[in-house]
């Protein structure tokens, strides 16, 4: 009986070394999920160590070593000391910025299309969304070259209604309308995530009780930023 | 008591505390004329006619997809209909927006802002109607009381049981002091016994605060234990609308007897009236003896019977009196009256019950034998008989 009572608490055997009772089987080892996650994991674990965290850190590594191999800080001395180097590193951050929220402006609205769509008109909505990652760089740069250019499309359109086209291209608009047409299916996919796990009934319930539609915000509008991008704020 | 809850019914026959704030619900008369709508191009509500007295409670029970919930919320201001007009008071509110009636609904998943505490969910109706935050503050407090949720102001929704966040929804619905209580499903999500915990108290509740209520729901259980009347619904349609009492021994369709509860159906033809009830002639040699729905058939005419099990009684066949269920004296007799002979095929223990399923020749008739009867034994001669005010006898649909 008291080996019975050990056995079920964990995997140890029968303590004073005999064997187990009869009918008292060895308790199977249990693989939490956990467990079994990391193993059905690790080929792609091992893949992405080798060929993507390693040579990160090496490259971290490297950057406070001379060429000779003596630690050093002037490589980051050089880089923050140099004014075009740090004009380089504020324009990207920059872009970075304006893509951001280029993708948001046009990437919310569409989220919330989505949501109230069927699933097959999700499915076809959201390949139109993946495609520009389906497509090369080279070939997508050339396409906003033709588009943007001075004798593409936009431009005609402005000649035809007597107004001389702007400049649109190697400039950071240019810029900002090519990143943003490539990342947009990154700002979509998560928004339209987190939306669906909004419940749809909440947007009822709240115009029941006398929310009215459209209206931005009932309260103090320091809540609404941080607390999602729910409907009800 | 005023002039309108003395039509509420019997049910809501109220205790002196309940006269006092019963009395307040002279608001709350819905009227719904001709309502149709149709959704995705299919007419799912096909003409409702629907009027509620100041605090009645009213169920609406149907199959999914037969236009209840697609009514309520045409009560609620999220559709509008296709033709008809909803008033309330008198007044025409069919193309007035939701948040423009005062309307207090529960949802089925509750639909508690995930962002906000439960005392603010409670408040946002009076926020919206720009009460001030310390009325907002007591009231709320006040309305955690009513729900018996003391205390749990400051907890967010996820940190609620089931049974809590209903609470808070019922809460959230009342405190604006609609002119309706619509509740949507508002049980099924949760598990057995808590549902019927939960449907006691928000019957009581609503008992109390004499809110006008619509409950949708598909559980007839559920409608028969709360609601003061009971709109069956099938595919767009009101089959009945009646006392739960009355829907449940009188179905007026053969719908309504087949949805609500369990019910032999038994098909024969008509055989005059008797004393006490209506003869009905069932396979060649049986009589038996049922009340018939609305207009009573005519001799010969095919006609369909309705009884619950638990009014079918198992009866041993009587030795002395053999098959004389057809001679004039039956009607005398008032120990035996005539029934359907068959031989039991199954019983099953049900706990507080035996179900017995006995073949005849109209088919399978089901009995639930109340609890310490003799339970015939199996491929035993039995008699199938009940009293003929506990059958329904319509003309054969």
């Amino acid at each position: 009986m008291a080996a019975t009572a050990r056995v079920a608490d964990g995997p140890a055997l029968s303590p004073d070394g005999s064997a187990p009772a009869p009918g008292v089987s060895r308790p199977v080892k249990e693989r939490g999920p956990w467990r079994t996650g990391l193993l059905l994991a690790s080929p792609a674990i091992a893949v992405l160590a080798l060929l993507f965290i390693a040579p990160l850190f090496m490259l971290v590594y490297n950057s406070f070593r001379t060429q000779a191999g003596d630690p050093t800080l002037h490589n980051y001395t050089r880089f923050l000391g140099d004014s075009f180097y740090r004009d380089v590193l504020w324009h990207t951050l920059w872009i970075g910025a304006l893509t951001t929220l280029g993708c948001l402006v046009v990437g919310y609205p569409f989220a919330v299309y989505l949501r109230g769509r069927s699933p097959r008109a999700r499915n076809y909505l959201s390949l139109v969304l993946l495609s520009p990652l389906l497509i090369s760089m080279v070939t997508r740069a050339y396409g906003w070259l033709v588009l943007l250019g001075p004798k593409g499309p936009i431009a005609d359109g402005f000649h035809a209604v007597g107004l001389e086209a702007p400049k649109m291209l190697y400039d950071d608009t240019a810029v900002v309308v090519g990143m943003v047409h490539v990342m947009l299916a990154y700002m979509v996919l998560p928004l339209m995530g987190s939306l669906d796990r909004i419940d749809p009934a909440l947007t009822p319930a709240a115009k029941g009780l006398g929310r009215a539609a459209g209206r931005v915000s009932g309260g103090s509008p320091s809540r609404c930023p941080c607390r999602g991008c729910s409907p009800v704020r | 008591m005023t002039a309108g809850t003395d039509t509420v019914g019997k049910e809501s026959a109220p205790t002196g505390a309940d006269t006092a704030t019963r009395a307040g619900s002279t608001r709350g008369r819905l009227v719904l004329k001709g309502i149709h709508k149709a959704l995705g191009g299919k007419e799912v509500v096909r003409g409702i006619d629907l009027t509620m007295e100041p605090g009645e409670f009213l169920t609406l029970l149907g199959p999914s997809g037969c236009g209840k919930s697609t009514t309520l919320n045409m009560v609620a201001g999220h559709l509008l209909p296709d033709s008809g007009v909803v008033e309330v008071d008198g007044r025409d509110i069919t193309r007035l927006p939701a948040n423009r009636r005062a309307m207090g609904m529960v949802f089925q998943s509750y639909a508690l802002f995930p962002h906000m505490t439960v005392a603010e969910n409670i408040a946002f109706g009076l926020r919206m109607r720009k009460v001030g935050a310390a009325q907002r503050r007591r009231r709320a407090a006040e309305a955690l009381e009513l729900v018996g949720l003391d205390g749990m102001g400051e907890r967010y929704p996820r940190q609620l049981s089931g049974g809590q966040r209903q609470r808070t929804a019922l809460a959230r619905a009342l405190i604006v002091e609609p002119d309706l209580l619509l509740l949507d499903e508002p049980f099924s999500n949760l598990d057995a016994q808590l549902r019927v915990r939960l449907r006691e108290e928000v019957a009581a509740l609503q008992r109390r605060v004499g809110t006008t209520t619509i409950l949708v729901t598909h559980d007839q259980d559920e409608a028969l234990a709360v609601s003061d009347r009971i709109a069956v619904m099938a595919e767009g349609t009101i089959h009945q609308l009646d006392v739960p009492e009355t829907v449940y021994l009188r179905p007026a369709t053969d719908f309504v007897a087949q949805f609500v509860g369990e019910v032999n159906v038994l098909d024969g033809i008509a055989a005059g009236a008797a004393a006490d009830g209506h003869r009905c002639r069932i396979g060649d040699t049986h009589l038996v003896r049922a009340t018939p729905v609305g207009t009573a058939p005519g001799d010969g005419e095919a006609v369909r019977l309705y009884v619950r099990p638990e009014a079918v009684r198992v009866l041993a066949v009587p030795q002395a009196v053999p098959e004389k269920g057809r001679s004039a004296s039956t009607a005398d007799r008032t120990a035996a009256e005539p029934g359907l002979p068959g031989t039991v095929e199954a019983t099953r223990f049900l706990g507080t019950r035996v179900r017995c399923v006995v073949a005849t020749a109209a088919g399978r008739v089901e009995a639930t034998l109340p609890f310490g009867s003799e339970v015939p034994g199996l491929g035993e001669e039995v008699i199938c008989a009940w009293q003929p005010q506990h059958a329904s006898l319509t003309a054969r649909p």
